[in-house]
């Protein structure tokens, strides 16, 4: 029993996902008090959305998942609810270590603090400890071939610079579990190389990832299993190699789901 | 007689189970946030220095801000009160040094969760409360400066300190547990009615001319005085102004009521607070 607890990194079980549709902001007073008065005023009516529905997966130690599917699929819902940024409407989701997101990568930035300042509220976003982010300041530095910038406002760096200081703080951090969404779209093709060097090395590292892209070669590359997502549910789930075929046959416009 | 008494009985131990279990849910909620002090020493850090990096007399402004308005404050109102007070300075600021603080805690935790907080929630995992913690810590930082000083201020004017200085700790207290408390309730509610934001610093305008800070409570008259009574910050700042400008020790009542109403705001904003932080991901 013990065993096999221990060999799921992530379970997921009937997961579901809800969001609202329309009214995303709580109510105005102004609304409130026009009910009061007359009966006209009716709030706008809100619906709901499944952007997940009855998702169940297991991820076993050392293997790295691929999230395919297209836009709107739920893909990112996927991930940031793993990383515990969504709650889920029902289900459950079992996630063992820590977790490191690569979602948006450089959202976590606050634009008024330097680069150098960032690397250390990151760190202490995720738990580390501010003696260990010191060992890795240099490092997360040198990968991300800002040196000249790292003590300027992150608010004056192009995406290319966010996102290279972005992924190589992600990455430094030692993740048990790591969630990537889509970071490869910026940076440009030496960095993208670079970037894929790296991953491939912390595939290896880490205890478990779960990918999304729209990058075929990627996915194929770099999972060991892959995930195709319709309309938040799971259609396929298996080879890489299969799951590809499977989600271009099906998924486009003029596929069968 | 013996059913109803076992009905009693039943209803008693439920509800302390239930106390119970909100006890253990709260105390691990308020460990998450303790594991994440280092982001929120980060964030107020930040907070302090952000606000006044442009300006050439930077942090000098957390002691310049209070000073001015100390001194607009001791021009006005000094001469009407001058005679019962022998520095009424010190009278004022052992009040309005308190009364800063709890407004600018209240006002920047009423935005804690819909402004700093909603570029975090749908990005990272952080435990909500964080955001609030940090508004109300940032606050408190500025506090300290400025009692400290206050009390330079009262050395140089030869106040005479007496023993009980002592309560002015608990008088700290209690006012950082009050703010806090208000911070979380306002953090959770105007994530559900935005116009809170607004109405909180007009209502903190109101509520500080109705606390005895810039006329004593003596000007009162004896009859009315019992209306006060149901002001929280009355009672905390009363523990301020009687160890720090009276010098004598405070009235028993408000030693009492203070730190029970300071704890009642915290816990019931901390339970209110843990018990919606779940949707603010989708409402912010």
């Amino acid at each position: 029993m013990e065993q096999r607890l221990k060999s799921h990194v992530i379970e997921v079980q009937h997961l579901a996902v809800e969001f609202q549709l329309g009214r995303r902001h709580g109510t105005l007073l102004k609304q409130k008090l026009g009910n009061l008065f007359s009966q006209k005023v009716k709030p706008p009516k809100v619906e709901h959305i499944r952007a997940l529905s009855n998702v169940s997966f297991k991820l076993s130690e050392g293997r790295a998942l691929g999230v395919i599917g297209a836009n709107g699929a739920g893909k990112s819902t996927l991930l940031k609810t793993l990383a515990g940024i969504i709650p889920p409407k029902s289900g459950n989701v079992f996630v063992r270590g820590k977790v490191v997101p690569l979602i948006n990568l450089g959202a976590g930035f606050n634009p008024e603090l330097t680069g150098r300042e960032n690397i250390f509220l990151a760190g202490a976003i995720h738990r580390i400890p501010k003696k260990v982010m010191e060992t890795k300041v240099r490092e997360i530095v040198r990968f991300s071939e800002i040196e000249r910038f790292i003590d300027t406002p992150v608010k004056y760096y192009s995406s290319g610079m966010m996102v290279r200081l972005g992924f190589a703080i992600a990455t430094d951090i030692d993740p048990d579990i790591l969630l990537v969404d889509e970071i490869f779209a910026a940076g440009d093709a030496f960095f993208r190389r670079k970037c894929e060097t790296r991953m491939r090395k912390l595939v290896g590292k880490a205890r478990a990832m779960v990918m999304v892209s729209h990058s075929m070669p990627l996915i194929q590359d770099l999972c060991h299993e892959v995930l195709v997502l319709h309309r938040g549910k799971v259609v396929y789930h298996g080879k890489p190699r299969n799951a590809v075929q499977y989600y271009l046959e099906n998924c486009g416009d003029s596929g069968k789901l | 007689m013996a059913p109803l008494r076992s009905s009693y009985l039943k209803l008693l131990k439920n509800s302390a189970m239930l106390l119970a279990w909100l006890c253990m849910v709260m105390i691990w909620k308020l460990r998450e946030v303790y594991q994440y002090r280092e982001v929120i020493w980060n964030f107020v850090t930040q907070d302090l220095r952000v606000r006044y990096q442009r300006s050439i007399l930077g942090m000098l402004w957390t002691l310049i801000k209070p000073a001015l308005m100390l001194l607009i404050l001791t021009l006005v109102f000094g001469l009407l009160f001058r005679r019962n007070f022998q520095h009424f300075v010190v009278y004022l600021g052992s009040g309005l040094l308190a009364w800063l603080f709890f407004a600018d805690a209240a006002n920047s935790g009423s935005g804690a969760i819909i402004h700093r907080g909603s570029t975090y929630l749908t990005r990272v995992y952080l435990p909500k409360a964080v955001f609030p913690f940090v508004t109300t810590a940032a606050a408190l930082v500025n506090f300290f400066f400025s009692l400290v000083a206050l009390i330079i201020l009262m050395i140089f004017l030869r106040h005479n300190f007496t023993i009980w200085l002592i309560v002015l700790p608990l008088a700290i207290t209690c006012l950082a547990l009050f703010g806090m408390g208000v911070s979380l309730w306002l953090a959770c509610l105007t994530v559900y009615l935005r116009d809170l934001e607004h109405l909180t610093d007009v209502l903190l305008r109101a509520w500080f001319y109705l606390t005895p800070i810039i006329y004593p409570i003596d000007m009162i008259p004896e009859k009315h005085r019992y209306l006060f009574y149901f002001n929280p910050m009355f009672h905390i700042l009363h523990l301020f102004q009687t160890s720090l400008y009276y010098g004598r020790p405070p009235d028993t009542m408000c030693l009492i009521a203070a730190p029970l109403i300071s704890a009642f705001v915290f816990l019931t904003g901390a339970a209110v607070f843990f018990w919606r932080e779940r949707e603010f991901v989708f409402l912010v």
